[in-house]
């Protein structure tokens, strides 16, 4: 600003003076309806987030759906393939040799004349029947090894002969050495034949229930003003997506304790006299309703480590704040406020943790599980953001 | 403290009291917002100050209109010299008459005659030439020549 002008302009010494002075009251008016006017604002601002936050949890639960879906429906895919290719093995009447070759008439002629055909084809097909899991090369060694006998019973002037086709005159049952046989594949898995599997792959259900308790530490600010420490306990219900993936939800009932300088806090309206307090310690009962992914991290026999991610709904239940001044002189202050205020908070913390879960038995499992939970948005009366960590520990059943 | 000085310096910019209210409260949140900024050992009314009348010409910026054309029937007659009849207006009455001004024509005049910029200033910060400037505080003064004379008529 390059300074006053020389105000020749009577109009302009006039504004020029008037606008010095002003005698402006406040009005409570003004600031009411701006208020409302920034609450819709928030409003707005805080769907928009919800929105996006729902969107994109959405997102990726939809993603590793779609991702375990697929890899299921591949090994599903491949099995029916194996399966099916089983099945048509099994049709075939000889694996040596599945297609009748005809039968040079010249040889056998010499060897056996007027020999009928239906003769001759009965003695070609009464071969033994090989296992379809033997391999092309072992069925080629014992097509081989056939013909090689079926050579040496023949009579000498038929060996001379060019052709090496089966004309056997007299059955030869060659079966498999008992060497053999545990050198070739295990017995053929067709489609009817149950596999038996150990007791405890039996009977999986994929739905499960969980009894949780935990001690839990909550502050509003820092972490090194933590308060008296409170507590979680509840119920969780899960649901097996894949071996390694699972969903889960639940109701926890919490007890969080904080305290923390006022700042921190934003309640509605004016504290007493105008005089705000220097500390405030908060005691809030939650119920907490989280939505989580767990993924196998690591598996054992027995056990197995596990890392969880979701976000948690926040229903205050009910929320008492108590309030300590410095100057104990104010007789307007207002010493603590509570109240069943039952206000919804959805969304509006995210939930980490790192476990390990150990089977006591098929059906029965306990896990220890560190967590944390971060504020996604401010909660409660006192429009404060939780920070909570604790420790899980739950039982759990297999339905 | 620092209200009834900040809406004296929002009204004259704003068309409502409520918009002088709004201006206001964006301009008191860049305060908190800024506060690490500002150096201590300065007055603070002045450092108040501009970040209000900024506030104020981002939100012409964002209601901004067409350029009122249609300028008041221009006065043909002298303000009158004896300044005792006008000084008797009020501040409200001041307020009321440059609220009857359009936007781009108010902002200018503020500007120049009560904030003291100068023309290549005022057309820096409202994104206009110097003669647009020049040109916008002349119809001003006219139209606020035209609102005076009927007001004390």
């Amino acid at each position: 600003m390059s300074g006053k002008h020389q105000h020749d302009d009577s109009l302009e010494r006039l504004f020029q003076k008037k606008a010095e002075e002003y005698d402006i009251s406040y009005r409570d008016e003004d600031w009411h309806k701006l208020e409302r006017r920034l609450d819709a604002r928030d409003a707005q601002l805080l769907y928009r987030r919800r929105l996006i936050g729902v969107a994109a949890a959405a997102m990726l639960i939809i993603g590793f759906l779609g991702y375990f879906t697929y890899d299921n429906h591949t090994r599903l895919n491949n099995l029916t393939e194996q399966i099916h290719e089983g099945q048509v093995a099994d049709e075939q009447p000889s694996i040596i040799d599945p297609t009748p070759e005809p039968v040079d008439r010249t040889a056998v002629d010499r060897v056996l004349p007027g020999l009928p055909e239906r003769d001759l084809l009965a003695i070609t097909e009464d071969l033994p029947r090989l296992p379809l899991a033997v391999a092309e090369e072992e069925q080629d060694e014992f097509a081989d090894e056939i013909t090689a006998v079926r050579i040496r019973q023949l009579p000498a002037t038929a060996v001379s002969s060019p052709d090496l086709s089966p004309v056997v005159p007299k059955r030869v049952d060659i079966k498999p050495e008992a060497e053999t046989d545990e050198q070739m594949t295990g017995p053929p898995l067709l489609a009817s034949e149950e596999v038996e599997l150990p007791d405890r792959q039996q009977k999986v259900s994929r739905f499960s229930l969980g009894l949780v308790g935990a001690p839990d530490l909550t502050t509003v600010g820092s972490v090194s003003n933590l308060h008296t420490p409170g507590y979680k306990f509840g119920l969780t219900a899960e649901y097996q997506l894949s071996s390694r993936l699972a969903i889960s939800t639940g109701i926890v009932h919490s007890t969080v304790r904080y305290s923390d300088r006022s700042e921190q806090y934003q309640p509605p309206g004016y504290l007493s006299g105008g005089v705000a307090p220097n500390e405030i310690t908060g005691e809030c009962i939650i119920l907490d309703v989280p939505i989580t992914l767990k993924l196998d991290v690591l598996t054992y026999d027995n056990s197995r480590i596990f890392a969880t991610a979701g976000v948690s709904s926040y229903i205050m239940l009910n929320e008492e704040y108590n309030f300590n001044y410095e100057n104990q002189y104010n007789e307007e202050r207002i010493e603590s406020w509570s109240d069943r205020t039952g206000t919804r908070h959805w969304l509006s913390n995210a939930g980490f943790s790192v476990g390990y879960e150990y089977d006591v038995h098929p059906s029965w499992s306990v896990r220890a599980e560190p967590f944390i939970r971060i504020p996604m948005q401010e909660v409660g009366w006192a429009n404060v953001r939780l920070f909570s960590m604790g420790s899980f520990v739950s039982i759990n059943y297999r339905l | 403290m620092f209200y009834a000085y900040g809406m004296s310096i929002t009204l004259r910019y704003a068309d409502t009291r409520e918009q002088g209210a709004a201006i206001l409260n964006d301009a008191f949140m860049k305060v908190f917002e800024n506060i690490k900024k500002y150096d201590e050992r300065r007055s603070f009314k002045p450092w108040l100050r501009k970040i209000i009348i900024n506030t104020a010409i981002d939100h012409y910026h964002k209601e901004q209109k067409q350029p009122d054309v249609m300028d008041l029937e221009s006065s043909e007659h002298a303000m009158a010299e004896d300044e005792t009849v006008i000084s008797g207006i009020s501040y409200q009455e001041i307020i009321e008459m440059m609220q009857q001004l359009s936007p781009a024509y108010r902002a200018v005049f503020n500007l120049y005659v009560i904030e003291g910029f100068n023309h290549e200033e005022i057309a820096g910060m409202l994104g206009i030439s110097v003669g647009t400037s020049k040109s916008n505080l002349a119809k001003a003064k006219r139209n606020l020549r035209v609102i005076l004379e009927k007001n004390l008529t």
